[in-house]
């Protein structure tokens, strides 16, 4: 990982993505909620620290 | 009855009870009768069930009985995770909302090959809510709890199959296998696992979880039991849009075969720097064993394991983001919040992973070219304390639920085959991982028998429980 991920920048996004959603985040559950989103973040950080490039697609399964 | 008959014990292997069911030394009604017995015994203790289906077992073991129905499984008992669809009870998936949904009309294909090929249903196994789970914890129903010492996790999502299995109740189980959760439970309890290549068996009549990870599969006793109740499974569904089709390719005639000709590995870097001393012993062990003198890496196995968790957690929280909206307090509060993260992952991160996901497929087929079989350990410890929040891995103190499953998650991600195989030893159980090519269960069955006979892989039936009982 490159850059440390920023636990206000998470929850700014949580709350308004959750908004967007219409998902109801109730107040004694952000916490909990942010510390599962967090730990998305720093595995997608992860992931996204490996040089794909623009051939590399996403195998599918679906059969037409 | 006579209680004398090796088929009518706790430890009789599917293959004992089908022979002593087909030579009429025994009735598969008898067979059914002591099941039902041993699963009413350790309910209070283990808590493995969450539905028993007794008057369809019994109904089904007289039909065996008046010769309506034969088969290499005749009277075999058996019991599914409760996300397979049963006739007549609602499919739960380890939930209290899905309690509400009509019971289902028919059951799941995979149990109606069991069935068809003389086994016999006898009841619905707890799992972790949703399958989002390896602990075997439950606030709906109660944890189902590890028969060697009922104080400590079952593993999960598959709780109750690993725990009916090792625990003596069934000879054979079916649960899923989404990141870990046929192996974990497996490792914890100390029975064999198969989690068959992706797309091997029709998921058709299971309760979804990530359609691009969801497999099914059995657990038992032996090698040669989970061959014998695979090939039972086998066969296209064109309705599973998952499942590949492939021709039905018999393990249970190849189980025995000699395996000195294969080529060996153990895995290292992320499979040991990520595993506890125990689970490191375990695959030296196998490997040992196996003739297994290298150690490869995956080296992107710890971005492939990010990687899953990624995807799931996305897919897993969009397709609960309804329930998550309108019924948030009937889920159980370990999953809820980890459901609600994923429903607010952004696309990027979900399509990056999943392009990875190929990637790491052509990496590890180039490190397969020339090795027929990867070992290594299923689980970084043994069964934790139920309770048990965190534990330490690597040198770090990290979250139990999220971890047990560090080093199942890299092999589902991409969908090989693999048996979980318990070590024999002292103490609580733990398993390793016999990792194979697609399409090559067969192979790593095989390899698992090799252990069993060499006395390394073993899975007795644990009755430390039995000590709980009246207390």
């Amino acid at each position: 990982m490159s850059e440390a991920i920023d636990r206000s920048d998470v929850a700014a996004h949580m709350e308004r993505a959750a908004r967007l959603l219409r998902l109801p985040i109730p107040a004694e559950r952000r916490e909990a909620v942010l510390d599962h989103l967090m730990l998305a973040a720093q595995l997608a950080a992860i992931v996204e620290a490996f040089p794909l490039t623009d051939r590399d697609e996403a195998a599918a399964v679906f059969r037409p | 009855m006579s209680a004398a008959d090796p088929a009518l014990a706790a430890d009789a292997t599917a293959a004992t009870i089908a022979a002593a069911v087909a030579a009429r030394r025994v009735t598969a009604s008898a067979v059914v009768e002591a099941a039902l017995a041993r699963i009413a015994e350790a309910q209070p203790v283990l808590n493995a069930f969450t539905a028993v289906t007794a008057e369809r077992a019994r109904a089904r073991a007289m039909a065996i009985d008046a010769g309506a129905v034969s088969g290499p499984l005749a009277g075999v008992p058996f019991a599914v995770k409760n996300l397979f669809d049963i006739a007549g009870l609602p499919t739960l998936a380890g939930s209290r909302i899905e309690a509400e949904s009509p019971p289902a009309a028919v059951d799941a294909p995979l149990v109606e090959r069991l069935e068809a090929a003389g086994a016999v249903l006898v009841g619905a196994l707890g799992m972790g809510e949703y399958a989002y789970d390896f602990t075997g914890r439950n606030a709906h129903h109660g944890a189902t709890r590890n028969p060697h010492d009922p104080a400590r996790m079952s593993g999960g999502s598959s709780g109750g199959s690993g725990v009916a299995v090792a625990g003596g109740l069934v000879p054979l189980a079916l649960g899923s296998d989404t990141n870990g959760s046929i192996r974990v439970p497996s490792s914890l309890c100390g029975t064999f696992g198969l989690k068959p290549t992706f797309g091997r068996l029709t998921r058709r009549g299971s309760f979804p979880f990530v359609a691009a990870f969801d497999h099914l599969g059995p657990f038992a006793r032996s090698a040669a039991d989970l061959a014998r109740a695979y090939d039972a499974m086998q066969g296209p569904d064109a309705e599973d849009a998952g499942c590949a089709g492939r021709p039905v390719e018999p393990a249970l005639p190849v189980v025995g075969r000699d395996v000195s000709g294969l080529r060996i590995a153990l895995l290292g870097g992320h499979f040991a720097e990520q595993a506890g001393d125990g689970a490191r012993a375990a695959a030296a062990a196998a490997a040992a064993a196996l003739g297994a003198t290298r150690t490869i890496e995956l080296p992107e196995a710890a971005r492939a394991r990010a990687a899953a968790y990624v995807i799931t957690a996305a897919e897993g929280g969009a397709l609960h983001l309804d329930r998550l909206r309108r019924r948030a307090d009937d889920f159980d509060p370990e999953t809820r919040d980890r459901l609600a993260a994923g429903t607010l992952i952004p696309a990027a991160w979900t399509i990056r992973a999943q392009r990875f996901r190929e990637v790491f497929r052509r990496q590890v087929a180039a490190a397969m070219a020339d090795v027929d079989v990867l070992i290594a350990p299923a689980t970084p410890c043994t069964a934790p304390l139920i309770d048990q929040q965190t534990m330490e891995l690597a040198g770090r103190t990290v979250p139990v639920r999220a971890n047990l499953g560090v080093l199942t998650q890299p092999i589902s991600f991409i969908g090989l085959p693999v048996v979980a195989a318990p070590i024999a030893g002292p103490g609580l159980p733990i398993a390793v991982q016999l990792i194979g090519r697609p399409w090559e269960e067969a192979t790593v069955l095989a390899v698992a028998a090799a252990l069993e006979r060499a006395g390394v892989a073993a899975a007795p039936v644990a009755d430390a429980w039995r000590t709980r009982l009246g207390t």
